[in-house]
Parts: C-alpha cells; sequence; structure tokens
C-alpha cells in the first residue's frame, strides 16, 4: 500500500507491506541515486547518524513499474511532525538540515528539498528520512530548497523565540511552513535590524511580494557562485544558533517541582508505577501529561521505549534537553495537548496522521491527568476512557479524588458541576472499557493507581 | 538528451550535463523555488561571500597562533606559565 504521504516527489514513493516500510527508486531517479552513492555522500550522511540507515532488498516487489529498486529504511517505531516539536527540537532539526546541505554540497550535490517533515528523531537525534531528497548540484544555481527551509525552520523558530512558543502550532495551519509574510508581520520591528532575521525573513519576505515580469527569465538570471552557497548556509546556521528560548515561566514546566505530594506519597508513586509497568504487555509506552518526564524516567528504566506527551512545551523542552545530553535514551517527548491532540492534515486529510492514527501505543500511562481531562476540561469519564482504550490495551491511570489539592485548585474558581467525579464513578467509566487488574493507593495521598487491560485484548 | 553516468563522467561534469539538460533555468528539483527568493538568495549569497571569506581567513589565522602553555595542575593550577 503506497504512504499517502508519498506522492509530491516523482523520484520515488514509500509504500509498506506486511507491516514493513519500503522505498521504492523509480528509473527517473535512478541516476541522481546512483551519485548519491559514488559521491560518498549517503556513507558519509549514514555514517555520521544525520541520515537514516537503509539497504537495498531485491526480494521485495515494487510497488509499480515506474521502480528501479527498493530499499528498506530503518524502521521507526513513531512518526512525528514539526509542530509537535519543542524549541530546541526544530533547532535542532535545521541545524541538521544545514549540516547535510553543506556536506551535499562538498560532494557536488545538493539538497533539492529542505522540508522539517523529513526530519524525524532517531535514538534522540535529528535525522533525514528522506533518501531520494538529493540532486546533483547544478554550477551557479541557487539552492532550491531555500524558501522552504525558511519557511520550515527559521520562521517558526523566530516566531517562537520573539512572540511565544506556542506560535509553533501555526506549523500545524500551514502545510508548507509559515509563510514569511505572516512571519515577519509577527516579529517585532527590531528583528528587521538583526541581519540574519533581516535578510533571510524580512528582506526574503519583501522580495516575494513584488511582482515579476517574465519569471522564469528572471529566476533563472540569478547566480550564485560556490562559495556564495556555503557564505549563505553560514549565515542561516548562525541566525539560527542565534536563536534561543528558555522554558522557564511555563505553567508545567515547575510542575514537578510544586506538585502537593509529600516524598512518602512521590516514592510510593514512584514504586507502584514501576510494579505496574513490570506487568504491562508491550515495549511501547505513551506517557500522557508526560511533564518533564519524572515518570517517563521509569518507564524506560524498565526496559520501555516511551512517547512523552504534554501539552507545555516548556516541560517538553526540559525533557528533549535531557534526551539530548544523553541523560535518559529511548523517549520521543512531543508538546501535545491531549484534550485538543494533532488531528490528521494535508492533503485529503492523508498527508499527516492524526495522534491516534499513529498508534496503537499499545500501554498509555496517564498520571496526575484525568482530573485535567475531567474537570479543567469538561471531558465525560466515559469518554476519557473511550479514548484512552482506542490508543492502547494496557493502561496504568491514577485517579486524583476531588479531595486532592491540586484538583481542589481546578475547582477553586468554578461551581463543582462533576457529581461523578468520584472514586466509583471512574471506576465504572473504566470498567465498560476494560478489566481492573490493579490498585493501588498513592501513600501519604488520597490517590489511587490502577493498571487496566481492554477487554478485547 | 545525453546519455551520461556519473561513473561514466564525474560528479562534476554529470552535473553541469543536468544544468545544460534542464535548459538552464531554475534547478530540476520538484519544489517551486519561487522566484523573489531565488533572486534574493543571489543577492544576499553575493553580499555574504565577502564577510564570509573574511572571517574563514581570519579564524585559519587565529588557529595558527600557538596556545599558550599551562603548567601541569598542581603546580601552578593551570594558569598560564608565561605571563
Amino acid at each position: 500500500m503506497e504512504d499517502p504521504a508519498s506522492f509530491r516527489d516523482p523520484s520515488g514513493v514509500v509504500f509498506r507491506r506486511d507491516g514493513v516500510v519500503y522505498r521504492q527508486i523509480n528509473r527517473s531517479f535512478e541516476s541522481e541515486w546512483a551519485l548519491f552513492g559514488t559521491s560518498g555522500l549517503r556513507d558519509e550522511l549514514t555514517r555520521a547518524g544525520l541520515l537514516v540507515p537503509h539497504e537495498r532488498v531485491d526480494d521485495v516487489e515494487p510497488l509499480d513499474d515506474r521502480a528501479a529498486l527498493v530499499i528498506r529504511p530503518l524502521q521507526l517505531d513513531f512518526v512525528s511532525y514539526p509542530y509537535e516539536w519543542s524549541f530546541s527540537q526544530l533547532k535542532d532539526a535545521a541545524l541538521t538540515t544545514l549540516e547535510i546541505q553543506e556536506r551535499a554540497l562538498r560532494s557536488g550535490m545538493s539538497l533539492k528539498d529542505a522540508s522539517a517533515y523529513n526530519i524525524q528523531f532517531v535514538d534522540g537525534r535529528p535525522t533525514l528520512i528522506d533518501s531520494l531528497s538529493f540532486e546533483a548540484s547544478a554550477p551557479g544555481v541557487p539552492w532550491v530548497a531555500y524558501r522552504q527551509f525558511c519557511q520550515h525552520f527559521l520562521a517558526p523558530l523566530a516566531v517562537m523565540a520573539y512572540r511565544d512558543v506556542r506560535l509553533g502550532r501555526l506549523q500545524r495551519e500551514f502545510a508548507d511552513g509559515i509563510p514569511l509574510d505572516l512571519a515577519a508581520a509577527l516579529l517585532p520591528g527590531r528583528t528587521r535590524l538583526r541581519p540574519g532575521l533581516g535578510a533571510h525573513l524580512h528582506l526574503h519576505a519583501r522580495a516575494q511580494r513584488r511582482p515579476g515580469h517574465e519569471p522564469s527569465t528572471r529566476a533563472s538570471s540569478a547566480r550564485v557562485s560556490d562559495t556564495g552557497r556555503m557564505a549563505l548556509l553560514d549565515s542561516l546556521r548562525r541566525t539560527v544558533e542565534g536563536l534561543s528560548w528558555e522554558p522557564d515561566g511555563t505553567a508545567w514546566s515547575s510542575y514537578t517541582a510544586l506538585t502537593s505530594y509529600s516524598a512518602a506519597a512521590a516514592e510510593s508513586k514512584t514504586r507502584i508505577v514501576g510494579e505496574m509497568l513490570a506487568r504491562v504487555q508491550g515495549a511501547r509506552v505513551w506517557d500522557i501529561g508526560a511533564n518533564t518526564g519524572a515518570y517517563t524516567t521509569i518507564a524506560v528504566a524498565g526496559g520501555h521505549r516511551v512517547v512523552a506527551l504534554d501539552a507545555d512545551a516548556g516541560a517538553v523542552e526540559q525533557l528533549y534537553r535531557k534526551v539530548r545530553a544523553g541523560e535518559i535514551r529511548d523517549v520521543q517527548p512531543l508538546v501535545v495537548d491531549i484534550g485538543n491532540p494533532s488531528p490528521a492534515g494535508g492533503w485529503a486529510l492523508r498527508e499527516r496522521r492524526s495522534l491516534t492514527e499513529r498508534g496503537p501505543a499499545p500501554v498509555v500511562m496517564a498520571l496526575a491527568l484525568i482530573h485535567h481531562l475531567a474537570i479543567a476540561a469538561n471531558v465525560p469519564l466515559a469518554s476519557v476512557s473511550a479514548f484512552l482504550a482506542g490508543i492502547g490495551s494496557d493502561l496504568v491511570i491514577e485517579f486524583v479524588p476531588k479531595e486532592d489539592t491540586q484538583t481542589q485548585t481546578l475547582l477553586e474558581a468554578r461551581r463543582d458541576i462533576f457529581p461523578d467525579y468520584t472514586l466509583e464513578g471512574f471506576k465504572a467509566a473504566f470498567a465498560a472499557r476494560f478489566n481492573l487488574l490493579e490498585e493501588a493507593a498513592v501513600a501519604d495521598s488520597a490517590r489511587t493507581i490502577f493498571r487496566m487491560r481492554r477487554r478485547d485484548a | 538528451m545525453i546519455p551520461v553516468s556519473p561513473e561514466l563522467v564525474g560528479p562534476a561534469v554529470y552535473a553541469f550535463v543536468g544544468h545544460v539538460q534542464s535548459g538552464g533555468s531554475v534547478a530540476p528539483g520538484y519544489i517551486d523555488p519561487g522566484t523573489g527568493s531565488m533572486l534574493i538568495q543571489a543577492a544576499l549569497a553575493a553580499a555574504l561571500t565577502l564577510p564570509f571569506v573574511l572571517r574563514n581567513k581570519a579564524r585559519a589565522i587565529v588557529n595558527r597562533i600557538p596556545r599558550r602553555r599551562t603548567q601541569p595542575l598542581g603546580l601552578g593550577e593551570g594558569k598560564p606559565a608565561l605571563r
């Protein structure tokens, strides 16, 4: 079956067969593919961890008669999208793209696209997954993907750094990156005076607005020397490196430090979660509401690979920094609001898959989450149960009762319209979808943690 | 079309032939590079070239300057030996 996101580039196509992802390389791209190999670039990028490894397979039937050959890339557990990345994830992906382009130019090739969707995090590192993104570098021709790089990376990073990190979500709205005129309008006026942003974003946006006469002639008259190409990349790199954002002060990034747990409760919860995770079926865990990853760490220590989701960009940023520093492995931190999870998008709503379409988990961990969904977001318990049953078969979930200080805070300024939000109501709602296998009270706390398995699992 | 391969003529010649075969126009990629983007890129690359070259030369000069030796820890706690 052809991957519904793989239709724009005529060089090849991604397809799945028996659950394995393959990439067909079309005859029209065969010579460029050969150059990618003979130039040494393919091996160089793979060795450096910048390109996802792949192997040629001759025993797999291609998708159609356009095929020259079929390759099998490293299989990824989970595909994430740029609008789910924290600031540093997007920044590291941008720098990786620039490094790849620099190495490509030195090998007589060039990236023919610079889509952020071509980057995935493999073992915590941004890695190019599109092996067909390279073409021979024609002398004097400007970088064809310059505009795309600025829209996919520079514009979102700039508005996140200078305005608000939540503006990264604009990437969800614009399939080909944030339009430069929009980014320029959002940015403070002083950014016009910053050399990199002034040039690559503000001037660039103005250049796009100018009416063009005989556009093909004007575009083809543009020439860039080999040194000019490197100078442009160097400028882009320094511009990206100059953008920064610190997560201090976001709502949840300090949540762990401010939580109402006593030391005894924290120790008890840690022990219970570790014991329950040891008894679940499946190696992959979605930690929903992961915050800065306190319990993600426990799952990883138990041998699980974790997708850690949290709505707070600051918390996710902190967790990603731990991943990048090598303090924790096998974790994919992502900015996802489970109350409004990533929808499907792109052409025909099939190009980008929704969060749930990228499941099943198969193990879901939902600690200190239920009160935010049921009370802060008014989602009925039965609906929470149905949603979680749809993404995982094993569930470790914490019930936070009304007498808990965190729940009381949520109810502080509003009427309590949640008569069913009780331990009994919680059990009834979840028993409709799950078998309740274990429950354990968290010491020195009113909270209870459950391990459940979906009834049909 | 001229039947060539990178193995036959080498990457640089291959790239040039590809450029000629594409009509010498914009790069043969599948995305729209944007006319304004191509033009501003060319202008920026030209403007950035000299500072880039000068910066690289300056960096090369700095790298050639021998670093100050330090005494072994314990004798001067890593302070420069020559002042």
